[in-house]
């Protein structure tokens, strides 16, 4: 009997559809429209819903983060498939450079939009004030998060850049010298400095920990400029 | 990474939320603290037409209506879990259940990530037990619901896990009197025990993590749990003739705010309204009820997060079916009434956000009950 009653409940159930059926009824507050693109991967929708959100009130931190989220989302960059497959042992969780681990999650062949994408994603963390994205700080809940945030789009926003210079040469294997000798002084302080600045705010933790060895890497290796010490820095990695 | 270490206490965590909220709850919605599951099954309308030990959650003028002296002796049990893993069944379950060992592969672990964010997991339980005549009814009961899910931008856009749950005990006293024939009223003293745990673990936060595993005792204080006294006044307006009745059903729900012990949490007083047409024949009888919770807006709800509607068909006090939308999702469900022993079950949806369709759980429950 109750195999029966199940069955003919279930059967019901899934005729009439389970979608609420509130959903036209509904009206959305700036910040629930936000969430709901965001969700449905709508990122272009999210950007201009949580911009109106910061607009209509500039003092909604919340809206910061996922407005630097949606940003990221339009950059091609994933937190989670970054977290998860760091777990991974044939993505980036096989990898001990956190450029390579990264890299592994933003887009290989970046547009110029991606990459400015990423660029607006840190920049909105940014613009918090500093209290609201202090590691340590334990009196914001929501502080140390914004923190991680922002460590993640900051070295992001490196890893994407390097990338659209960075292309392998299909019968050496390695990076195509050529590609990168076309980066220009000010892609490379975009760069290094991004990465300069990171290290500065996260002196811990394994993303601060990657990036210092990096420059550290960088810093050694041969050539007279910024430039040449990264272009050989990559060419060699 | 911190995901790696988080995803081995896990299956703990789940566990101890499960046994924590055993002890305690707080409330987030308007909704009821325990709806009957054929109720539930009509839209969860209730106000001007409840089942069983559902009256006295529901309102407590609805006691006197009944033909019978004793309205309900018994003892009701009902499990309810989401639907989606019912019908996926085993295959979800895998995921979770053993992911212990899963995790103990970093490959596997990437796969219960995967898992935890495709799908939300809720499950929960009911028991109640009754006493309830005309007049009078005492009822203990207890609710339990869990419900755990990765979500992608949780955390300010960064993915976390989110662990929530409702749980209520307690004990309920009615009194209830019909001084004419169109009007009766009632109420309901009620001691809850309770607590409505929600927390955000970001799968990124190593700090947050670490404290977890090394002291899992963290984790009960985020669970605030509490005590408290509240009483509920209901009334209900009711004309009858041979083949329709008409009934208009108000309550006042935690009347002047319910305070729990824990000193930070209140219950607030709603007001809420409910319309109720049954039309007679010669063996059924098919009631259709429309309820409005929450009038005043304290808990400053979205309207259809506030609209019940249903209907139920009972042929010759043996079988009924019900229909109904609760806060817009559509709900469906049986029962079978065979003198001492019930059975039945209901299809529904919940939504625990707060527009449509952001965390909107559909279930099935399967229910018992032994009494008369």
């Amino acid at each position: 009997m109750l195999r029966w009653l199940l069955l003919s409940t279930l059967l019901c159930h899934a005729s009439c559809d389970t979608k609420s059926k509130a959903e036209p009824y509904a009206e959305l507050t700036l910040q629930e429209e936000g969430r709901k693109a965001l969700d449905a991967e709508d990122y272009a929708a999210a950007i201009v819903a949580y911009n109106k959100a910061i607009e209509a009130d500039p003092t909604d931190y919340e809206s910061y983060r996922f407005l630097a989220a949606s940003y990221a989302g339009e950059a091609g960059f994933d937190l989670l498939d970054a977290v998860a497959g760091t777990l991974s042992p044939d993505k980036g969780g096989g990898k001990s450079n956190l450029l390579d681990t990264l890299g592994d999650f933003v887009p290989a062949d970046p547009t110029d939009d991606q990459i400015e994408a990423m660029r607006l994603s840190k920049e909105t963390l940014l613009r918090l004030p500093p209290e609201y994205r202090d590691k340590d700080n334990t009196d914001i809940e929501s502080a140390s998060s914004a923190a991680q945030q922002l460590e993640f789009y900051q070295a992001a926003y490196s890893v994407i850049t390097i990338n659209k210079f960075a292309k392998v040469d299909p019968t050496s294997g390695s990076l195509d010298p050529a590609q990168l000798e076309t980066m220009t002084d000010e892609d490379v302080e975009a760069i290094l400095g991004n990465l300069e600045e990171l290290s500065e705010t996260s002196s811990d933790g394994a993303v601060g920990e990657g990036v210092s060895e990096i420059l550290a890497q960088v810093d050694a290796a041969p050539g007279g400029s910024r430039r040449e010490k990264l272009i050989d820095y990559l060419a060699n990695k | 990474m911190a995901l790696g270490r988080f995803i081995k206490i896990l299956p703990f965590v789940i566990i101890f939320l499960a046994l924590g909220s055993q002890t305690s709850f707080a409330k987030r919605s308007s909704e009821q603290i325990y709806t009957e599951p054929f109720d539930l099954a009509a839209g969860g309308t209730t106000l001007t037409r409840a089942s069983q030990e559902g009256i006295v959650f529901a309102n407590p003028a609805l006691l006197p209506l009944g033909a019978a002296w004793i309205r309900w002796v018994g003892l009701q049990t009902g499990f309810m879990i989401d639907r989606d893993l019912a019908e996926s069944g085993q295959t979800s379950f895998k995921g979770v259940s053993g992911s212990e060992a899963e995790a103990e592969g970093e490959g596997e672990g990437n796969a219960l990530v995967q898992e935890l964010f495709s799908r939300s997991l809720h499950a929960g339980q009911t028991l109640t037990l009754g006493f309830l005549n005309k007049n009078f009814a005492f009822t203990v009961f207890d609710r339990i619901e869990v419900d755990v899910e990765g979500d992608r931008f949780g955390n300010g856009g960064l993915p976390a896990i989110r662990f929530s749950g409702e749980a209520y005990a307690g004990g309920l006293i009615t009194y209830a009197t019909q001084p004419v024939r169109w009007f009766s009223m009632g109420m309901t003293t009620k001691y809850l025990y309770m607590a409505e745990p929600d927390i955000f673990i970001p799968v990124t936060d190593e700090e947050r993590i670490e404290l977890l595993v090394s002291n899992p005792d963290n984790l009960l204080d985020e669970l605030k749990f509490g005590t408290g006294v509240g009483v509920d006044v209901g009334t209900l307006l009711f004309w009858q003739n041979t083949f329709v009745d008409l009934s208009l059903g108000m309550k006042v729900e935690d009347l002047g705010g319910t305070q729990l012990s824990n000193g930070v949490d209140t219950i607030p007083q709603t007001l809420n309204a409910g319309l109720g047409l049954a039309f007679h024949g010669s063996t059924e009888v098919l009631h259709l009820s429309l309820d409005y919770r929450d009038i005043g807006g304290a808990y400053e709800e979205k309207t259809f997060k506030k609209v019940y509607a249903g209907a139920r068909l009972m042929i010759r006090q043996v079988f009924g079916a019900a229909v109904g939308l609760y806060q817009g999702i559509p709900t469906v469900g049986v029962r079978v009434d065979l003198f001492l022993f019930k059975l039945g079950v209901t299809a529904y949806g919940r939504e625990l956000g707060t527009y449509p369709g952001d965390r909107q759980r559909n279930m099935v429950m399967i229910y018992t009950s032994f009494g008369f």
